[in-house]
C-alpha cells in the first residue's frame, strides 16, 4: 500500500503540523507569500502513475481554522495491471477551516482498471471545494486510446456533520456502455464534477459568475445547480482534459485567494 | 365503505399495480419532463427515432441505476422494518441528485404519493414514515415512497420495479408526443418498442449491487441544469 497523510497545524497562518507519505510520494509546501493564511502543499510523485495493483491510501486533516489547499503536479495516469489500482481518500475538514482539491485530470489507459472512494467530512462551518476530470485516455496516441481502458469507477462522498449532502457516482465501462448514448457522454470525451460550499453564503453570484465564464467557451457542454443555498455543484462534459481543468483551476484559485484576502482582514 | 380483500389474491394485486402507476394518479408526474425539454429545445430529440433511442437511454442508464434500484431497495428494507436503512438511501437519493429541478420535482412526487396513501392504507408503517418527513429526518423521494408503499400492499417486487419502469417510460412518451411532437400511434410503438428492455431491466435491477445505487448520467444531470435556464418552459424539469 502506498500511503499520505497530512495534518495541518494553525500560528499565525495554517502550517504544516505533521505529513508522512511513503515511495513514491512526496509531499512539498509551495505557498509563495509566506504570510498567506493559505497553506498550499504539492504532491509530488516518482512514479508515472497507478501500476502494478497499487494502493493509494490518502488521509488529509484540515483542523479548527485553518485553510489548505493540496495541488497535484501532473496528470494521474492509470496503467493496466492485474487486479487493477484502487486510491482510498479519507478527508475531514473541522470548523471555519478551509479545504481545496482540484487535482490534473485522470487518464485510464488502456486495459486499465481503477476503483476510488473518496469521503469527505466537514463541519457546519467549513468551506469546501471539491472537483475532479476524468479524461477517456491518451485519445492523442498514434493508435488512439479513446476509452480503451476496462473500468473506472469512483465514488465521491461527502458528509456535513455526518450527514451526506453530496454523492457522486462515476462507473464507467465502455465495453458494455455505449458512451454515445442519450444521457451519458453523447458527443463528448471528458467529463469534469465540481462541489462547492461555504457556510452562510449565498452562492447565486458565483454561479452567475461561472455561468457566464463557462458560456464563452467552444467546445463544452456544462451546467451548475444549487445542491443547498449555500453549495453548488457544475458537471461539465468537453474534448480537451487541458480546458476543463484551466476552468475548474480559475475557480480554485478565486476561493484560494478569498482566503487570503480574509486571512489578512483577520 | 373499507375495503374488504387485503391484497392477497392475484387480482387484487393486479388492481394495486394498476392504481399505483396510473398515470392519472394526482401526483404531478406529468408536468416533469425530467430533461426531455431541453433536448426537444436544443433539437436533438427531435423524431420519432431520436425518441426511442432517448427513452432506451433513459430506462437502461438512468432509471436502471437510480430511481429503479432505489424501489428495489426501498421496498427491501421495508419489508425488513428498517427505518434508519430507509432514512439513509433518502439522504443519499437527495446527496445524488444534483439538478436542482430534479431533486425538487423528485420530492413533490414523493410529496404526494405519500399523502394519497398515507391516507388509503392508514398502514402505521406509512405514519411513521410521515412523521420522519415531518421532522425533517428524511426528504421523501418518489421513488423511495412508492417502493415502502408497493411492498406494504404486498405487491410482487418484480412486478413493482417493472411497472415503475413502464410508468417512467410511459411519462417520457406523453411528454414527447406534445413536445417533439409525435403522433398518438408512434408514441404507442415507441412504448411497445421497449416493452422487451423494461423486462431486462428490471431482472438487471433484480441483480445490481448497492454500491451501484446512483451511477451518474453526465450529459442528463447538464441538461436538467440547463433546464433551469430555457428562456420558455412548458415543464417543471
Amino acid at each position: 500500500m502506498e500511503r499520505y497523510s497530512l495534518k495541518t497545524g494553525l500560528r499565525e497562518q495554517t502550517i504544516l503540523k505533521d505529513v508522512y507519505f511513503t515511495s513514491p510520494f512526496n509531499l512539498v509546501e509551495v505557498r509563495e507569500n509566506k504570510k498567506n493564511q493559505l497553506l498550499e502543499m504539492m504532491l509530488m510523485s516518482s512514479s508515472p502513475g497507478l501500476l502494478n495493483n497499487d494502493f493509494y491510501d490518502i488521509t488529509i486533516e484540515v483542523i479548527d481554522g485553518s485553510a489548505l489547499n493540496l495541488q497535484t503536479q501532473s496528470y494521474q495516469r492509470i496503467f493496466v495491471s492485474e487486479k487493477g489500482t484502487q486510491q482510498n481518500m479519507a478527508i475531514s475538514v473541522g470548523d471555519d477551516a478551509y479545504f481545496s482539491h482540484v487535482p490534473h485530470p485522470t487518464v485510464p489507459h488502456k486495459g486499465a482498471k481503477y476503483k476510488a472512494k473518496n469521503a469527505i467530512h466537514i463541519k457546519g462551518s467549513s468551506t469546501l471545494l471539491w472537483g475532479e476530470i476524468l479524461t477517456c485516455g491518451r485519445k492523442y496516441m498514434a493508435e488512439g486510446e479513446e476509452f480503451q481502458f476496462k473500468k473506472h469507477h469512483t465514488v465521491t462522498e461527502i458528509y456535513q456533520d455526518d450527514v451526506m449532502i453530496f454523492k457522486d457516482n462515476l462507473y464507467i465501462v465502455p465495453e458494455e456502455i455505449n458512451l454515445k448514448q442519450f444521457g451519458l457522454y453523447e458527443e463528448y470525451t471528458h467529463q469534469g464534477s465540481l462541489f462547492f460550499i461555504a457556510p452562510e453564503t449565498d452562492i447565486t453570484e458565483r454561479m452567475e459568475r461561472i455561468s457566464e465564464v463557462f458560456s464563452k467557451e467552444k467546445g463544452i457542454s456544462f451546467g451548475i445547480s444549487k445542491m443547498m443555498e449555500n453549495a453548488y455543484s457544475i458537471r461539465v462534459l468537453g474534448n480537451e482534459a487541458q480546458q476543463l481543468y484551466k476552468l475548474f483551476t480559475q475557480i480554485r484559485k478565486d476561493e484560494d485567494l478569498l482566503i487570503n484576502l480574509q486571512g489578512r482582514k483577520n | 365503505m373499507t375495503k374488504k380483500t387485503s391484497g392477497n389474491t392475484t387480482l387484487s394485486s393486479l388492481i394495486e399495480i394498476l392504481h399505483i402507476t396510473d398515470p392519472t394518479l394526482p401526483i404531478g408526474g406529468f408536468s416533469h419532463s425530467n430533461g426531455l425539454e431541453t433536448y426537444v429545445q436544443q433539437n436533438l430529440v427531435k423524431n420519432v427515432a431520436t425518441t426511442q433511442d432517448f427513452v432506451a437511454s433513459m430506462i437502461t442508464n438512468n432509471y436502471t441505476y437510480n430511481d429503479g434500484l432505489a424501489v428495489k431497495l426501498a421496498y427491501e428494507f421495508t419489508l425488513d422494518n428498517n427505518i434508519e436503512a430507509l432514512l439513509k438511501l433518502d439522504i443519499e437519493t437527495q446527496a445524488l441528485k444534483a439538478p436542482f429541478e430534479i431533486r425538487d420535482g423528485s420530492q413533490k412526487l414523493g410529496t404526494r404519493l405519500i399523502k394519497i396513501y398515507g391516507k388509503l392504507l392508514n398502514h402505521p408503517f406509512l405514519n411513521t414514515i410521515n412523521k420522519n418527513i415531518s421532522e425533517k429526518k428524511m426528504v421523501g423521494h418518489y421513488a423511495i415512497i412508492y417502493g415502502i408503499v408497493t411492498a406494504l400492499l404486498k405487491i410482487d417486487k418484480e412486478k413493482a420495479i417493472c411497472a415503475f419502469l413502464y410508468n417512467a417510460a410511459v411519462s417520457i412518451v406523453t411528454n414527447a408526443v406534445k413536445l417533439v411532437p409525435l403522433g398518438q400511434t408512434d408514441g404507442q410503438q415507441i412504448i411497445y418498442d421497449v416493452q422487451q428492455l423494461i423486462e431486462d431491466q428490471t431482472l438487471e435491477i433484480m441483480k445490481l449491487e448497492r454500491d451501484m445505487y446512483g451511477v451518474c448520467n453526465t450529459a442528463l444531470d447538464i441538461k436538467c441544469m440547463q433546464h433551469e435556464h430555457l428562456y420558455s418552459r412548458l415543464y417543471m424539469s
